[in-house]
This record gives structure tokens, sequence and C-alpha cells, in this order.
């Protein structure tokens, strides 16, 4: 590594620092060399980033047009910020907004913590039989589709179903349709998204606890703390960073909340409580064709979607020290 | 996943407009002097070859020209096909896909409901050819039905007295009997639990008001004496109806009203919200989506006594599908109801009309004439008959009193288990109800002969249709852009409030407050852009 204040050198082999642009491009190539194969594999995916994230997005010059397929990107007019202002200015955008972020906000304080929680439990389980089954059967719901899970969900939450008998049961009122109810949508959307990926989403903090050092534990062990302190103070510190990461990838999808889960369970009976930005698209936009207008509020919506993004990665940034750029 | 398939669809439309917007956009015009009548032979002297996009799905044939009926087209005309066929799910993508392309078929089905803001906007934007000019030389068959009824003439030319797609126009057996398709989804109930009533077939709201709770007590286990739609009222405005009015835009003579703000519907929630708290509408009506038929697990299996059913769908069937053993099991049809006995049952779907999907021809055919000619050959009997009910000796046969009926080979078609029905059967011929050109609804009397499912439509066709909107009115381009932009609103207004009121949880007491609403949101000025429509189909000639 060699590093001087003047003129760089340029070795052979071995990467420069402090060298500008010209060691850059020479880090690179050493780089490229070094790593050949990685960079081959990395191919496909670099190409399905562009064709179908970075090409798409000129797409968005349909938001301030009044698109028409036949007529393409060249030829439809322009209407400026119409679409935005419709959006805006409709009776419903209070509504939809505080929709979109509760059952954002609420799938992560109630969602995001759940898998961690059952990583830690499962990681205390010392049977390996048994763990490994409880692991496997609590991935299996995860990999039900989304249309067979709403299904149930609306047959056991019917006035005759299986939650409902339960729910009436604690409640000593009798038993109602409660999709029908615009009370209990977030915690019935809430509540479902956590048995679906529970079990999916502790994958990534088991794998984060195999590789924890056992050292502290058993220094800690000795010092005679108790399995809570120990994983209050040894099990947890160790978590951070994976937490912080998964933390900030989450926030920003906060606001994509699964529109096709709240398509195939909400009625105009819950409205109130499950109309969010996306569905609000999908009526408005895809079924009248509008979708110049579709457009402009998925680019509103991406554009808050980033800004979480950002925001929680500066506060991560500066309280724990681990963050995404 | 919504999200995902809508980035795909625009990766996809807009790597198409790319290409398509270097290509030149003009081929083939059709501006300028009439087109002159030639003489014109079929089968061609040579083969040439068209392609046609459709809806058109089949479970055991995988493209059209395997069918028995498009083969013999292809053999009367020496036009080969290529088809583009799309199924139900994914029609309305594939058909942006496909404008965005560039590349238009010849012939496209359904341009009426596929092309953002209808067909006269396809020709605006250049995709679709204006036929006004040249139908009375290349498509005489197809002419002489548009030109044979008042009717017909009105709904088969724009307001502007344009000709832009020939509409598929519906027969019964051929170009002499051209009337609309019969009634084929209607209210039935479950006649065995009736007759332990010993009440008549339900008609008007009072004597569903008698029996619907006769029902509750006799069989405390059924759910849901009455099905009801997932917005209150079905796909037909059944109940709803016997206000006089509908679930959205209807017209009452030449005035346009929007049915939600109605005092009749205000009646309607009252009925319903009393039934509903007396447990005699589907406490899950929400969810269950009884819009256009019952589930079969409640209409079945004794869930439920009544709702809307398909004329097909018979007890036979519902126990062939092994959802009631009960020998006794029967399901029988009956009219829409209606306020007091007299009045006429009227219906908010419109399934018989003299059209139904309108084709579009596109601007870039090669051969206009020849596409117009080709697709004029649908309109003619024997295209008709080919295609509705294959070929004679074949697949029917015709007795001396001209009534049409399948030949035993059909039959041994199912027993030998190549199918599960004869209508799957006969769609081993035809393209079935996806056709166009000429359509013939009695292709049904043949397969159905004998069997009660026919028995349905003496009740559903009892109803008329004079509170729906004509089928082929069109808003203008600016129209459609401001109704779209304020309906969406107006909809979701309507279709929460009406729930909550049947339901109770919103009081008919706020009524007024709620018509103000939907005032605010701009209802009035809605119903003023229906209304110039319809006084522009009104004037057509």
């Amino acid at each position: 590594m060699a590093t001087t204040n003047t003129k760089p050198k340029m070795p052979k082999t071995g990467y420069v620092e402090g060298a500008g642009f010209a060691g850059f491009r020479h880090n690179i190539k050493i780089d490229f060399r070094r790593n050949k194969v990685l960079y081959f594999l990395s191919i496909p995916i670099i190409v399905w980033y562009i064709i179908f994230h970075y090409i798409p997005m000129v797409g968005i010059v349909m938001a301030f047009q009044k698109f028409s397929p036949a007529l393409g990107f060249f030829e439809s007019p322009w209407i400026g910020f119409t679409n935005f202002v419709r959006f805006f200015t409709g009776p419903y955008f209070g509504r939809l907004l505080r929709n979109t972020t509760m059952i954002g906000v609420l799938d992560v304080i109630f969602g995001f913590p759940a898998p961690i929680i059952f990583a830690l439990l499962l990681n205390e389980i010392k049977v390996t039989k048994y763990k490994k089954f409880v692991q496997t059967v609590s991935y299996m719901p995860y990999f039900i589709s989304m249309v067979v899970v709403c299904g149930l969900i609306v047959d056991f939450t019917q006035s005759g179903g299986l939650i409902s008998h339960l729910v009436s049961s604690l409640t000593g009122k009798a038993p109602e349709n409660l999709l029908a109810n615009p009370r209990y949508y977030w915690a019935i959307h809430i509540i479902s998204n956590i048995w679906q990926g529970m079990g999916y989403g502790s994958i990534i903090y088991i794998a984060a606890l195999a590789s924890v050092d056992q050292e502290p534990y058993e220094a800690a062990a000795i010092d005679g703390a108790n399995r809570w302190q120990r994983t209050i103070h040894i099990t947890i510190p160790s978590l951070v960073p994976t937490i912080m990461i998964m933390l900030i990838l989450r926030m920003g999808s906060l606001l994509q909340v699964g529109a096709d889960k709240i398509l195939l369970l909400y009625t105009p009976a819950t409205y109130e409580t499950a109309d969010v930005i996306s569905t609000y698209i999908y009526r408005s936009g895809l079924q009248n064709y509008d979708y110049g207008f579709a457009t402009a509020v998925g680019l509103f919506n991406s554009v808050i979607g980033t800004l979480f993004l950002v925001v929680t990665n500066a506060i991560s940034r500066k309280y724990t020290e681990s963050s995404l750029f | 996943m919504l999200k995902r398939t809508l980035a795909l669809v625009l990766a996809v439309l807009m790597v198409m407009a790319m290409f398509s917007a270097c290509s030149k956009k003009d081929a083939g015009g059709n501006g300028g002097a009439p087109a002159e009548a030639k003489e014109w032979n079929w089968p061609l002297e040579e083969t040439k070859t068209l392609s046609v996009w459709l809806q058109w799905t089949n479970d055991y044939v995988e493209e059209p020209n395997e069918l028995t009926a498009i083969q013999q087209i292809e053999k009367n005309t020496n036009v080969h096909i290529e088809w583009t066929h799309v199924d139900g799910n994914t029609a309305q993508e594939q058909f942006g896909l496909m404008l965005a392309s560039g590349k238009y078929p010849d012939i496209i089905r359904g341009v009426n409901s596929y092309y953002p803001g209808g067909t006269e906007k396809g020709v605006a934007d250049g995709v679709l050819a204006e036929l006004t000019d040249v139908v009375d030389a290349y498509m005489p068959n197809y002419q002489k039905l548009r030109t044979s009824s008042d009717q017909l003439k009105k709904d088969t030319v724009t307001d502007d007295g344009r000709i832009v797609g020939p509409w598929t126009i519906t027969s019964y057996f051929g170009s002499s009997n051209v009337t609309g398709e019969r009634v084929w989804d209607g209210v039935c109930v479950r006649k065995d639990w009736l007759d332990e009533t010993g009440m008549d077939l339900p008609r008007t709201i009072a004597d569903w008001e008698a029996l619907l709770p006769e029902i509750q007590k006799n069989h405390p286990e059924c759910e849901a004496p009455l099905m009801i739609g997932s917005n209150g009222a079905d796909g037909l405005s059944s109940f709803l109806s016997a206000y006089g009015v509908l679930k959205d835009f209807y017209h009452e003579g030449p005035t346009v009203k929007y049915g939600p703000m109605e005092d009749g519907y205000k009646q309607w929630l009252e009925l319903f919200h009393d039934w509903y708290q007396r447990g005699l509408i589907d406490p899950n009506f929400m969810t269950n989506g009884a819009d256009i038929l019952c589930p079969s697990d409640y209409l079945g299996t004794g869930k439920a006594f009544s709702g809307l059913e398909l004329w097909g769908l018979t007890d036979v069937v519902l126990q062939a599908q092994g959802y009631n053993t009960d020998e006794n099991f029967k399901i029988v049809a009956t009219s829409q109801p209606v306020l007091k006995e007299g009045d006429t049952p009227q219906i908010g779907l419109d399934t018989s009309s003299l059209i139904k999907e309108q084709l579009g021809i596109s601007k870039k055919t090669e051969d206009l004439e020849l596409t117009c000619r080709y697709l004029d050959y649908w309109y003619s009997d024997e295209c008709m008959l080919l295609d509705s009910v294959g070929l004679e000796g074949e697949s029917y046969t015709v007795d001396d009193q001209g009534v049409y009926h399948l030949t035993p080979a059909m039959q041994q078609m199912v027993d030998d288990g190549k199918v599960n029905t004869l209508s799957e059967a006969m769609y081993m011929y035809t393209l079935g109800t996806s056709d166009f050109g000429l359509y013939n609804w009695g292709m049904f009397d043949p397969i159905y002969e004998g069997n009660p499912a026919l028995d349905a439509y003496d009740e559903f066709d009892k109803s008329k249709f004079d509170l729906m909107m004509p089928s082929s009115m069109t808003l203008t381009d600016e129209e459609n852009t401001e109704f779209a932009s304020l309906y969406t609103d107006i909809e979701t207004l309507a279709n929460e409030n009406t729930v909550k009121f049947i339901t109770g949880e919103k009081s008919l007491d706020e009524w007024d407050d709620y018509v103000a609403q939907l005032k605010q949101y701009g209802v009035e000025r809605c119903i003023e852009l229906k209304q110039a429509a319809l006084d522009r189909y009104n004037a057509r000639k």
C-alpha cells in the first residue's frame, strides 16, 4: 500500500490510496483482475437492474402527461402538474395518506420486532431437532400464495368463522364479520402479516446469532450472569448492526403496504381504514386507464418512501454507526 | 406484486413505445371518396393471410385454427388467420402491450372496452381505420344487418354519424331473426324450502317480506336467507330496481339520474337495513361477492335460500358437483322483484342488447378491402351457423320443423370423457361466446335441449331494460377525462356509505348529509356529462 503525498506512484500490484481519480482507475483495474469471476457473476443482476429498474424510470414522464399508449411518450400531450394537483386536492388525499402511513408504521412497530424476538427465543432452545422443527414450521406460511392466505382470512373472520367465534367469546358480543368493521382492519392486516412473515424474516437473525462469538457468554456465565442478562447484554448488542440494516431497508418500503393483500381483503365497508394509496391508484388509474394519474400518485408514494429511507439512514448513522450509505 | 407487475408493464411499454415512435405512423389511409363496390367471390384464388386479436381460451384446444369450424371458414374463404388470443384476466394488459408495440393485428375484437377512451379515440389516434366510406362497398352483409332496424342504426354509428368499427350483432339463428340475447342471470330460490311454506314464488317486495322470515323460522341453520351483492346492490340491481333506480347512472325517459342519490335508493336502503338487522340478509355480504351468482357452497348447501344464479347453474349441476345429495333439493328461477303486482321487472345489467363487442380494423392493415370483406363474411348466415353450431351432419342436424339438434357424436364425446359437457363439445368446433360477426345466442338451445336449465329463461326474460344507459352511448375524450377525474371519488363515497347504511353503522338520518357530500364531490357535473352523451345518442339517426 504505497501512499505518498507528492506524485502517486502506481505499483504493478496492490491498491493505492489517496491518489485521486488515477488511483481509482488503477484500483478498479487491479480489483477487476483479482475478482474476475465475481464481476462476471454480477453481470446478470446489473443488467436486470438496468432493464427493469432504471430504464422504466423514464416512464415517470407519464405523470406529467395525459398519457395514451398508442401515442407513446413522445406524442402524448403534456399537462404539467395537473395529475398531482388533482390527487392532492382530492377529497380522499388525507385519508389515503393516513391509512398508508398507519398501516406502514404499525407494521414496522409490531411486525419488525416479531422475527427478532422469535429468533432470540429459538436461540435459547438447546434441543437441535426441536429447534429445526419449529423453524421449518414457522417458514411454511411464507410460501402460501397471498390469494390463498386472504381466502383463509376471509373465511375465518366471517360471522361464522373460527377467529370471529374466538373474538366473540373473548368480548362476549355476538360473532360478527370482522372484515366488515373498519375498526378491526389494521389489526387483521398486521397480525396476519406477522403470522405469514415472522418465520421467514427470522432467518437472517438466526444466521447472525450463529456467528456470535461464544467467549463472552462463557465469561458472563462465570461472572454469574443469568440467561436473561446474557441475552440483554451480549446477544442483542451483537445483533444491533443486522437489526439496523434491516430496519433501514424496511423503512424504505414503509409506504409500499401490500396492495395485493388489501385488494383481496378490503370492501367498501372498510375503505375508511383500508383504502391506501396503491389501492386508490388501482381503482382510479388502472381501472379507468388513467395511466398518467396512476404514475403521478405512484411517484408521490416513491418519493415519500425514499425520504423515509434517507432520514432513517441518517439517524442510524448518527446513533448506531451502522448505515447503508 | 401489483407494483412489480406495473413496473414490468411500464418497462415494456416504454421500450415498445420507443420503437413505435421511430417506425412510421401511417399506412393504408382511407380519406377521400367512398369506395366503389366490386364483384367479390369466395374462396379467393390465392391464399391470403390476416391477423386477429381476441380474448379466447379453451381448455382443450390450443389455437383457434384447430377448431373445426374455423378450419371450414378458412376453406370457404381461402383466408388464413394468424390468431393472437389472450385470456380474460390479462386482456387489458395484453391490449396495452399490443398497442404500445405498434404492431396492430388487422382485426381487433373488443376495442370498445379495451381501447383507453373508446373506439373513436382509437380512430383519432390513428390506430384504427374509419369505415364510414367503405362499409357500403366492402361490407354488404353488415350494412344490411345494420340498417335492418332503427335501433341498430342508432347503436352502430358514432354521435356524428360515422362508422368506426363493426359491432357484433346478436341473433337467434341468423339475420332473419336479429333479437337481443335472452336474459341469462337472475334471482333464484330453493324450491323445496319454498314448498314447505306453502307460498308461491316471490315476485313483489311484499312477497319476499313475508317469505324470508318463514324460511328463517323453518331453517334456523340457514345463514343467509337472501344473498345480495358485495356493495349492497348486485350486478343486476335486483330489489333496487323495484324502486325504479339502478345502482349507478340510469335514465328515466330522456333524463339521466344517479341512483345512489335518489329517493328510491333511500327506500331500498331502509328495506335492506331492516332485513339485515333481522338476519334475513347474508351477514357476510361484503365479502361473499354474490354479485352475479351465489357461491355454490352457500346455495348448494343450505347456507343460503335465495340469490342470483346463472341460467345454466341448476340444482342438477350443483348436485353433480357434490354440493348437495338431498334428492328433493331443487332451485327455481323467479322474476326480478317489483314493488307492486303488475309492475314491469327492471334489470340493471345489459344482457340483451342487439350489439355486443365492437371490432376495430387496424389502420395499418395492408388490404383494407380484404380485411373488411373477410369480416363481412362473418356477418353471413353461413358463417354464423358454422361458428355457433359447427358443421351440419357432423355436430348438428336440422329436423323438418327447422329445429336444430346435436348429433349423437357430440354426446359420445362427453361419454368418452374427451370433454366434460356438451357446451365444451361444441367449443371443439367453434369460438363459442368469444366469436364476432353475426352472433347466434340460440346455439345453447340444441346444447341444452330437454334440460330444465332452459326454464330459468322464462322467468329471467321477463325483465326489461328501460332504465339502462344504452351500451353504445359514448363520452367524448374531454368528457371522459373530466368524468374519470370526478367519478372515482364519487363511487368510493357511494359504495362505502351504501354498505354502512345497510349494516346500520351509519344511520339513514344522515342521508341528507351524504347527498350533500356527493354534490360537493361533483356528482351533478357527472350527471351533466352523461346527460350530454345521452342527448347525443338520442339524436342519432
